[in-house]
């Protein structure tokens, strides 16, 4: 059967949406798997390596079809404990689950894992739900990286060390700490650069959702894990005395190991789960976004847009709303040898938008550009914004166009913090760039460790269309010089 | 007779009040001044003062010395108090003031029975739910913490010094704080308890609220605040026991949430205090005197589960249902004494405990009463020489009248005292003032009040006069009942930042604030129906069990109205639109909740069952409790409605991703779901709820399934393996041991795979367990123990597995330079089950040691070539190996010893 769902613009006078720049495939699933998505993994052969809360991994053929209806579903591996991220390397499938980071392959060439080989089981575990591994990928410094989910109430096998950290596991199995401080870090990438960037989802010691760098010695905000880095495995300084209610900036003063996230995802406005992520290394055949981040949202099912940039050595940037209406919780994402974006899905124990349980599509762009934001930068005074397309600049430029204001959040035990210290800047001037392609938008008034957040209603294309999304949302932690 | 406060002069003003005015009215009201300077008619309601605390039995709860005390610096003793100083002058005139003061302990003294002082026995366990629940159920919203959250953490004795932590009092950023005063120097725990349980009977003005607590957690909280008035009594040889009644037990750790039947002492814990037989537990506490420094090692057996903590720390979990079954623990001991802690449970069947230790120069052998010992507690106030004098107690009563008490404290006792007050109506307020200003004068009562709030009296006063319109607000009111403390209204209230860490969910609910901290009561009049608004005020009526706060109970009188006065103020959300039963709606509204619609039930608990997640508000209650129009709203934007919700906003582009009902309409499914809900619990399930039979059952059929799972007594790594063959195993990952293994029904993996899942996991049907601890060791001599540690810090590592073309496994893993494949085969045979466990073993064994594997343990015969355990297990070595029996009893050991390496051993387990 063909699910293909094309959601085209019904009529020409219709205003544009996501739909006709990025179309939906979903990839029908047998029915006795129930594929509740919690790893993706493309092999260089093109088949799709899909593992399961559950504990299962199926080979998927067949999903890049334009009719994804004849895809194949092969049970690959089964027995792994909530396995959450797969990375293919040297030959092997490399999976983390709760208690190891294992690696596997099927040597006997029939479709299945017939050899299982443990990394590393050091990583403790209290036998409590909410105690995720996810990864793994590869860091900077050649080893796995993996981060670890902070327990959510009883402990029944006694209180585990090294909850909420990152860990660097070399290929012989030793486990380096790496990062403390995590709270729920879904997802976990390399970029293309080397550096390794987590997602985390919004609630106590995290006010906000972000996405974050990890660099070795972060403290990234949640205190319950701080604890373990007593112990002689912690090579960098001990934070402790984390200030209950102050703001993030505030805190950054205090403890110089806090790390800034490169992007906050406001809550509710950027989804309110991030959870998987992909670069967009396709060189334009997904469309203009080339060497952006898109990042999956749990809760919102939905795709968003992440795009970065270092200022004075710091990696920070802009999100940007891209795609909803997946069929739910959106957990994982994975380009495709066809260049579109397969992303899994999961809504078990977290309720959220779709109506599905699970899912598997596919994003593929139409070829039609659409007119958005492409990227905003920090300059001088103010942000660049550089559009998909030519900017009419007798409409766009103006300060009546756009409207700022910026806010940050609070570090404290409570769940999730309101944006905080708000003010609205004033845009105080808007210059086109040479291609008319870009305006730069002059603010009074930026803040360090803000997000700075950009309505531009009065935008219109040199096509005349207006923008698809009219909101961005820039975390300024270094400012352009 | 005080008439109680009506607070009911709540009414809509023409034009808004002046701030300064209401919060003068407040303070005129809640000081209590109507009550000696009468008030003008028209005023009478809107001032009358509430009810000081009642006397009539004051003899009864309150120390007799502490009320002089009290009374010559209530500012001192409770900083804020509205109780003024009577005595504020004796200075001045010293002699008539002291023999007043002196007499009023008397007269009080002497109201009701005398105050019972007989020391009040406790535990630890006591004390400590004591102080969970007064920094749990809400009595810190209003009195200051005395512990960390951070503290709350570690159990009270595991404190060297018990924290006192008066210095959180002090803590500015906690805000306005009740203050307790000196408890200990106050009250008993008797008359604690009885006050706690019905605070109105004793202030009647309502301020402190019932809070819903039954008579066990009103004893353990005021043993808590009076844990000052702790007697240790001489220890006494043996051990305390408490004795617990419970159905369905599973593990000792759940026994700190029960009350003890019955308390005692034991010389030895080898015989069980009188008990009911099955479904009980006991713990045993003391100290054991450990006669030299050194290694020594105990040996607890029970039946059915028991643990062992020395100092604290535990030494032996023997945990779990099963019979007579022992385990051992080792430690290093300084000589002297030691905490010693064991508990036990027993669930049916037969029951034992039995402790033993050997250690330097003390064999193995049971633990003498001469070594145990224990100190039992109590709590009693401390010894007074104060006598009730009659000549005393008749100046009192006297002075009482003359200090005009009486205007505020009911005692039964009529009073005299005719001297005329002006009432409000002629007070001069361009003159000096005595009772609230600085001409201090003895027998005028000098309130503890600041100048603006001077002013604000003043202003307050003088608009009555005047015969202005006046009332107070509804902010006001909540003020004053201190409902502020826990919900914000009109941009007022809620709990201080600084205090909101002690607002805490109940467990693990992952619901984030809104399941800790107590709802706003902004718009709360359109939000809620009306009945249901009287039900939470009136009836206890309570929507949120995940929260611990509670929502306490304030009477009648003081808050009835309250409820007209939110819906008046809030303009209640309109009349329902349902006004008949619509089926097909019902049917669209159920299909909306459940997991093929919108799933709401992810989240939210339905009549009374766990959602799939976290445990959301009862979706079968919300007809009862909300109004339509403001469910509407919420459904539509939650996040509008509550900033920073968890509630999902379903819709895209203005449509619900149900596209096949009412096209998608969101209002109109709304509707269908708010029909749905109208039918309360007795609404058909929503698909999702309930696992429908069998969803979770794993039957493997073609093959074997592999399922990793948290096993309950094993590890939270646990990968069982199910067979065609229908006999299967547990095995765990963590230590590489093989555990468990079991016939027939293979597994249902509801706990691991429902919701969030989590749970820890047992057979369906009764197993079989194989030899604790690691199933390898290099031991220097044939006699050495078998080491008690296993995984990794037995030298244990895992390798993985492999898996043969069936998809069984091989486990891999090395002990030292040991390296072990173990394969576990089901082998049919007639009439019962047999598990073959292969093992295929490489490396090298260093010098000074020999590899054993030990096939089984516990009490084991021999009998033609096989053993057999229990009488039920019989084992065969059928492959490899010189196998040998040690030990004796119940600890009896079937060990294989491996000469040579490579090596294939193969053991036979048939039962």
């Amino acid at each position: 059967m063909v699910i293909t769902t094309t959601l085209c613009a019904l009529a020409l006078s219709l205003p544009a949406g996501e739909e006709d720049f990025y179309e939906i495939v979903t990839i029908p699933i047998p029915e006795d798997i129930v594929l509740e998505v919690s790893g993706i993994e493309v092999l260089k052969d093109g088949t799709a390596l899909v593992a399961t809360r559950r504990g299962n991994v199926y080979s998927v053929t067949g999903a890049w079809e334009d009719d994804a209806s004849n895809a194949q579903f092969n049970l690959f591996a089964q027995g792994l404990q909530e396995p959450l991220g797969l990375l293919d390397h040297d030959g092997w499938v490399y999976v983390m689950q709760r208690g190891e980071l294992s690696r596997m392959r099927d040597t006997r060439g029939d479709g299945r894992v017939d050899e299982l080989e443990t990394i590393c089981d050091l990583i403790p575990i209290s036998g409590n739900y909410h105690e995720y591994n996810f990864g793994p990928v590869i860091g900077p410094d050649g080893n796995f990286w993996v981060t670890t989910n902070k327990p959510f109430g009883g402990e029944p096998f006694g209180r585990a060390e090294w909850r909420g950290f990152t860990m660097s596991i070399t290929a012989d199995g030793q486990m380096i700490p790496t990062c403390s401080g995590l709270r729920s870090p879904a997802g976990v990438e390399a970029s293309p650069w080397g550096d390794v960037f987590y997602t985390d989802n919004q609630g106590e010691w995290c006010g906000a959702s972000k996405l974050s760098i990890m660099r070795p010695g972060d403290f990234h905000g949640h205190p319950h894990g701080i604890g373990s880095c007593k112990n002689e495995e912690w090579a960098f300084s001990i934070v402790d005395n984390v200030p209950n209610g102050k703001l993030f900036p505030e805190v950054k003063e205090e403890i110089p190991e806090l790390r800034m996230p490169a992007v906050w995802f406001p809550y509710d406005k950027m989804g309110r789960s991030p959870a998987g992520m992909a670069w967009d290394m396709t060189e334009g055949a997904f469309g203009p976004f080339a060497g952006q981040l898109f990042v999956t949202d749990q809760y919102d099912a939905s795709v968003l847009r992440v795009a970065l940039e270092e200022v004075n050595g710091n990696w920070q940037g802009a999100c940007f709303p891209f795609r909803m209406g997946l069929q739910c919780g959106a957990i994982r994402c994975e380009f495709g040898p066809d260049d579109s974006l397969l992303v899994g899905m999961t809504n078990r124990g977290w309720g959220g938008r779709g109506n599905s349980p699970f899912g598997l599509q596919r994003l593929r762009w139409t070829g039609e550009t659409p007119f958005e934001i492409h990227t905003m930068s920090a300059i001088p005074g103010g942000f660049r914004l550089r559009f998909t397309s030519e900017v009419n600049l007798d409409v766009s430029a103006h300060a009546s166009s756009f409207k700022m204001k910026s806010y940050t959040y609070k570090l404290h035990s409570g769940y999730g913090s309101p944006e905080v210290d708000v003010k609205e800047l004033t845009v105080t001037g808007v210059v086109a760039n040479e291609d008319a392609r870009g305006l730069d938008v002059m603010v009074d008034g930026l803040r360090s460790g803000y997000v700075h957040e950009l309505s531009a209603e009065g935008v219109a294309s040199a096509a005349g269309g207006s923008l698809l999304h009219k909101k961005a949302y820039y975390t300024l932690i270094e400012l352009a010089e | 007779m005080i008439a109680l406060s009506s607070l009911a002069a709540l009414a809509a003003l023409s034009s808004p009040q002046d701030p300064t005015l209401t919060e003068g009215l407040r303070l005129v009201r809640e000081l209590g001044c109507a009550a000696c300077h009468t008030a003008p008619a028209e005023y009478a309601d809107l001032i009358a003062p509430p009810p000081g605390p009642d006397l009539t039995k004051v003899g009864e709860r309150i120390l007799p010395d502490y009320f002089l005390d009290y009374l010559i610096d209530p500012m001192g003793h409770k900083p804020g108090s509205r109780m003024p100083n009577l005595f504020a002058g004796r200075d001045e005139n010293p002699r008539t003031a002291w023999s007043m003061a002196r007499a009023l302990p008397h007269f009080l003294g002497n109201l009701g029975d005398p105050i019972d002082t007989t020391p009040v026995p406790t535990s630890n366990a006591e004390l400590e739910r004591g102080r969970q629940l007064f920094h749990g159920v809400g009595c810190v919203a209003c009195h200051s913490p005395l512990e960390t959250p951070e503290d709350l953490e570690l159990p009270w004795w595991e404190f060297e010094t018990p924290p006192t932590f008066d210095a959180l009092a002090n803590t500015p950023e906690l805000g306005d704080v009740v203050h307790l005063g000196d408890l200990s120097k106050k009250t008993t725990v008797r008359a604690l308890t009885k006050f706690l349980l019905s605070p109105h009977d004793a202030r009647p003005a309502g301020r402190m609220p019932d809070m819903g607590l039954d008579e066990a957690d009103a004893k353990a909280i005021a043993a808590y605040l009076l844990r000052h008035q702790l007697i240790e009594s001489a220890t006494a040889p043996g051990l305390r026991y408490e004795y617990f009644e419970e159905p369905g037990l599973e593990t000792v750790m759940t026994l700190d949430e029960y009350t003890a039947v019955r308390t005692g002492s034991i010389e030895t814990i080898d015989k069980l205090p009188e008990n009911r037989g099955d479904n009980f537990c006991f713990r045993f506490t003391g100290e054991v005197n450990v006669p030299e420094t050194g290694e020594w090692t105990f040996y607890l057996k029970s039946d059915d589960g028991s643990r062992l903590w020395i100092d604290g720390k535990e030494l032996i979990d023997n945990d779990g249902n099963h019979a007579p079954t022992e385990r051992s623990g080792k430690r290093a001991l300084e000589a002297g004494l030691h905490s010693i802690e064991v508990r036990m449970f027993e669930r049916g069947g037969g029951e034992m405990v039995e402790l033993q230790w050997e250690g330097p120069g003390v064999s193995r052998g049971f633990l003498s009463p001469d070594v145990l010992s224990h100190s039992s507690i109590a709590l009693g106030p401390p010894t007074s020489s104060f006598e009730l004098h009659p000549e005393a107690i008749r100046v009192g009563t006297k002075t009482f009248s003359k200090l005009r008490c009486f205007a505020c404290h009911e005692t039964g006792v009529p009073h005299t005292e005719q001297r005329p007050i002006p009432g409000i109506a002629q007070l001069d307020i361009s003159k000096p003032r005595s009772c609230i200003g600085t001409d201090i004068n003895p027998t005028i009562p000098l309130y503890d009040i600041s100048q603006p709030e001077i002013d604000a009296i003043m202003f307050a006063i003088d608009a009555i006069q005047q015969g202005e319109e006046l009332a107070h607000t509804t902010g006001s009111e909540l003020e004053a009942l201190r409902c502020t403390a826990c919900h914000d209204r009109g941009g007022v209230g809620g709990p201080a930042a600084a205090r909101r860490v002690w607002f805490e969910v109940v467990g693990d609910a992952d619901i984030g604030d809104e399941g800790r901290i107590p709802p706003t009561l902004e718009g709360v009049g359109a939000k809620l129906r009306p009945d249901w608004l009287k039900t939470v005020l009136l009836d206890g009526g309570t929507a949120r069990p995940y929260m611990k706060t509670r929502m306490p109970q304030y009477g009648h009188d003081l808050v009835a109205h309250l409820a007209d006065a939110f819906l008046e103020e809030d303009s209640a959300g309109g009349v329902d639109k349902l006004t008949e039963i619509d089926e097909v709606e019902i049917g669209h509204g159920q299909r909306l909740v459940g997991t093929d619609g919108l799933g709401c039930i992810n989240c939210h608990t339905f009549a009374g069952h766990e959602s799939l997640g976290v445990p959301a508000t009862d979706m079968s209650a919300m007809y009862t409790r909300l109004n339509q129009a403001w469910f509407h709203k919420l459904l539509v934007d939650p996040v509008a409605l509550k900033m920073n919700t968890r509630m999902p906003d379903f819709w895209l582009n203005g449509k619900s991703p149900v596209t096949d009902i009412h096209d998608g309409d969101i209002d109109k499914q709304i509707e269908a779901i708010w029909s749905y809900l109208s039918l309360g619990e007795a609404a058909p399930y929503p698909k999702g709820l309930l696992s429908s039979p069998g969803e979770f059952e794993l039957t493997p059929t073609e093959g074997p399934i592999h399922t990793g799972v948290f096993m309950r007594d094993m590890s939270p790594r646990t990968l069982v393996i199910g067979t065609p063959q229908r006999i299967h195993y547990a095995f765990d990952m963590m230590n590489s041991r093989l555990g468990r293994a079991w016939a027939g029904k293979y597994f249902d993996a509801a706990g691991t795979w429902k919701g969030r899942a989590g749970q820890l996991e047992v057979p369906p049907v009764p197993w079989i367990d194989f030899a604790p601890d690691a199933p390898f060791a290099l031991l220097a001599e044939e006699t050495a123990s078998w080491p008690s540690e296993m995984g990794r810090d037995a030298g244990y590592r895992s390798l993985g597995r492999t898996m043969d073309e069936s998809d069984m496994p091989t486990f891999r893993y090395s002990l030292n330079d040991v390296v072990i494949e173990e394969t576990v085969r089901p082998e049919l045979r007639l009439g019962g089950a047999r598990l073959v466990r292969s093992f295929s073993i490489g490396g090298q064994v260093n010098d000074g040691a020999t590899l054993y594997m030990r096939a089984d343990r516990g009490s084991i015969e021999a009998r033609d070539g096989e053993w057999l355990r229990d009488g039920e297990l019989s084992v065969q070595v059928s492959r490899g190996g010189r196998a040998l029996l040690r030990g004796e009893a119940d600890a009896a050991e079937l060990l294989i010893q491996i000469n040579e390496l490579p090596a294939n051993i193969e053991v036979t387990y048939t039962w």
